[in-house]
């Protein structure tokens, strides 16, 4: 299981080159382990910290390399693991969006 | 709702969905593991890729754990009966013939309950997208079978295993009359994203049958508790049809052909009585 | 649309007649059954629909009708289907539906003998509390009752009418003898007609503050526009299971006891705007005749000879049935001698019109019949019966 993680970083990768950062939802996440599966290039791993959920979310092997293709962007069912340029990053502010239900 | 402060910036497609809006981040109740997220997801990028408008795609939602589908869905959904998600949806087409209705069915919504429905949609080619959610069980109510469950696997009404055959769904919608014909597993994104956006295109009935996992009682009956090893089985027991072609019958059995079975073209149901109102009003 | 109201004096069996009026009155599908005796409605449906604009559809089984007109009327359009006693036991769960979503639904219902499937072509009166208990749950219909094929046209107007206003599924009776008498129907122009017609409502506030069903506003009840899915005015998500006013799903028991209150007060609570009766010779009378349908007709000639006899009868008529008149029947047997109830069932609505007139201390008197019409001379001789 491991310690609780009381603090966590929602950026867990950022390549400057591509200018995008990959971001993961911590205590959203339902430790299912699809992104670790599919990910090409290997560089996901569970990790041992465990979230609010009781469930240990995934994280960037130590070393390891991400090529932003965002096929774990794809597949998470929690719409907890996904990749944001990196101006969008910046953007903390939201405000809610008042009044009819759109689209 | 529980208040829970998600950290910014939030998923691209998170605003776009309903407690998007309503909470600030995406969240629905599925169990970890589901592929019912995935699928959700998948319908938001179509969405948002091909800029619809959720007014002229309604989504018509049966009675089953994706009841509760919606909350991560954009657009406007209404919850119908179970089984009845044909019917209602071929009653909105025939009335408002501009609206193209993404009726979402279960295993026992459209395969148990609703079979006459399903078969009568597929045979009038209704203009619609038909969606079957296919996790091998009926999950809201405890895991029971369904009309889908492989033999000898277990479930909550088949302890000892199931004794019966299951259907194969895209074959009874070839059969039936439908126009295209296709079947996905939420384990793969890319093609599904692909083929929803070719089926709602298209005009007559477009049947997608979506092939997800179910950790909870479907897993977990069956020696597979970890959502991750429902997922390497899906993904062991897929077979493209291309790649069948060239296989036997005894390797393919139990397996679940992957791919696009039938594109072909039909008159339309609301087309055609378009037509004969026309005809009735000029004068017999 | 000049061929949607067929303007003019017409002999019409009174399922023909219905399918005029629910022409005249707006409705643009149907969704039907084949079931003995109401074939000549859809068949009728078939041929008129097209002409006047609308669509036509015979669905694979009854509950496909209903949940397809529940499609229709969801987009907007006002919608019908029709079917016999047993096909009305199977549309029970999508009527319940319909009263918990509050969508407006006409489904007539041409009676046939039961129980089981009983005899085709004969009328039975079996199914009147079928038609306020039969879905699960609580909530209210209204239920009318024609009497000739004159009214079958006239009273689809109202039935149509009342669905728009409030909101609920409207059942209207008719039995297998009533569907089939050739009478005479005077249908009016189409201006006269269109008077009548209460149009579906649009909503004119912004989508933003629309609320989708019932709610209270300083202690009354207000029935907003229906929703219309296709437009703005459409809650993002609407649920079939129990809901608040805004259609967010509300899963405990506050939340249910408010829906169920709001949707039975609804209409109980506007039964004067509702509740239709006639009243024949009721001043001085000592014995009351109430009767509902084709035993109405009857029960005037009994009425009419036992004046001449001397007795004093008055017949109290129920129009709507349900919600039920209660204080029309109270007001009509207050005070009176005897209470006769002829019915061509066992005693459904007599039920709630003995219960009615106990609370005023008056005897009330079945006079059953099953698959036939009564004769005046059995209602008259009852009435001398309790005469005496």
């Amino acid at each position: 299981m491991g310690e609780l993680c009381i603090t966590y970083m929602p950026q867990i990768y950022v390549d400057e080159s591509k200018g995008k950062r990959l971001f993961l939802q911590f205590n959203r996440c339902g430790g299912c382990g699809y992104c670790i599966e599919v990910c090409p290039k290997n560089t996901l791993e569970k990790s041992s910290t465990i979230n609010e959920r009781l469930l240990n979310p995934p994280t960037v092997r130590s070393g390891a390399e991400c090529s932003l293709c965002r096929l774990c962007e794809y597949i998470c069912p929690d719409f907890s693991i996904y990749v944001v340029d990196i101006d969008k990053a910046k953007e903390v502010k939201e405000e809610k969006k008042e009044g009819e239900w759109h689209l | 709702m529980i208040p829970r402060v998600a950290e910014k910036p939030e998923h691209p497609l998170g605003k776009y969905v309903y407690t998007g809006w309503l909470l600030g981040e995406p969240r629905h109740i599925f169990c970890p593991g589901c592929g019912y997220g995935t699928i959700a997801q998948a319908l938001t990028r179509v969405f948002i890729d091909e800029k619809l408008d959720g007014k002229k795609y309604p989504f018509v939602i049966g009675i089953g754990c994706y009841s509760a589908l919606p909350a991560v869905l954009p657009g406007y959904s209404v919850m119908v009966l179970h089984g009845r998600v044909p019917a209602v949806a071929t009653g909105m087409k025939l009335a408002n013939p501009e609206l193209k209705p993404i009726g979402i069915s279960g295993d026992g919504d459209l395969l148990a309950i609703g079979t006459s429905h399903f078969l009568h949609a597929c045979r009038r080619n209704v203009d619609m997208l038909l969606i079957l959610l296919h996790n091998n069980v009926y999950g809201m109510t405890g895991g029971q079978v369904a009309p889908t469950t492989p033999t000898t696997f277990r479930a909550t009404t088949a302890p000892y295993g199931y004794a019966e055959t299951p259907f194969d769904a895209c074959e009874l919608a070839i059969v039936g009359g439908a126009t295209y014909v296709a079947r996905w597993s939420s384990i793969q994104v890319q093609p599904l994203v692909t083929s929803i956006k070719k089926a709602l295109k298209r005009k007559g009935l477009s049947f997608i049958e979506i092939v997800s996992p179910c950790p909870t009682y479907f897993g977990r009956k069956n020696k597979m508790a970890e959502p991750i090893d429902v997922f390497r089985w899906i993904k062991d027991k897929s077979v493209k049809i291309e790649k069948a072609k060239g296989m036997s019958k005894e390797e393919l059995a139990g397996k679940y052909l992957i791919g696009e079975f039938v594109e072909r073209e039909r008159p339309e149901l609301s087309e055609m009585y378009r037509k004969l109102i026309t005809a009735a009003q000029e004068g017999k | 649309m000049s061929k949607a109201i067929l303007t003019g004096t017409h002999v019409m069996m009174g399922n023909h007649a219905m399918v005029e009026g629910a022409i005249a009155a707006g409705c643009r599908f149907f969704a039907g059954y084949p079931i003995t005796p109401q074939n000549e409605v859809p068949e009728r449906m078939s041929e008129r629909m097209p002409e006047a604009g609308g669509t036509f559809i015979q669905m694979e089984d009854e509950i496909g009708s209903i949940a397809a007109c529940i499609g229709a009327s969801l987009v907007g359009v006002k919608a019908m289907t029709s079917s016999s006693g047993p096909g009305i036991c199977l549309k029970q769960e999508c009527i319940s539906w319909a009263a918990s979503v509050e969508i407006p639904l006409v489904i007539a219902n041409v009676q046939r003998t039961g129980p089981g499937s009983g005899i085709v072509s004969l009328p039975h009166h079996g199914d009147m509390m079928q038609a306020r208990f039969g879905g699960n749950g609580d909530y209210q219909v209204i239920t009318i009752v024609p009497a000739s094929s004159q009214e079958l046209f006239d009273m689809m107007i109202d039935a149509f009418n009342y669905a728009e206003i409030w909101r609920v599924p409207v059942i209207v009776m008719s039995d297998a003898f009533l569907g089939h008498i050739l009478e005479k129907v005077v249908i009016p122009s189409a201006d006269e007609i269109n008077k009548r017609v209460v149009q579906r409502r649009k909503p004119t506030i912004e989508p933003a503050k629309y609320v989708p069903f019932t709610y209270e506003d300083k202690g009354q009840l207000v029935i907003p526009p229906p929703p219309v899915m296709g437009s703005p005015y459409f809650p993002a998500w609407m649920p079939s299971v129990t809901h608040n006013e805004r259609g967010i799903p509300i899963l405990d028991e506050r939340g249910s006891y408010k829906m169920v209150q709001k949707l039975c007060d609804k209409i109980v609570k506007n039964e004067d705007k509702i509740v239709k009766t006639e009243s024949y010779y009721l001043d001085d009378a000592d014995i009351v005749v109430v009767a509902y349908g084709l035993p109405f007709r009857t029960s005037l000639r009994a009425v009419r000879e036992a004046r001449k006899k001397g007795i004093k009868a008055g017949l109290l008529r129920l129009v709507t049935v349900w919600p039920f008149p209660n204080k029309a029947v109270s007001a009509a047997v207050e005070g009176k001698k005897a209470v006769v109830v002829p019915e061509i069932n066992f005693g459904q609505m007599f039920i709630e019109i003995e219960r009615a007139a106990a609370k005023k201390c008056v005897p009330a008197h079945l006079v059953p019949q099953i698959s036939k019409l009564h004769e005046p001379k059995e209602i008259l001789s009852k009435i001398e019966e309790v005469a005496k």
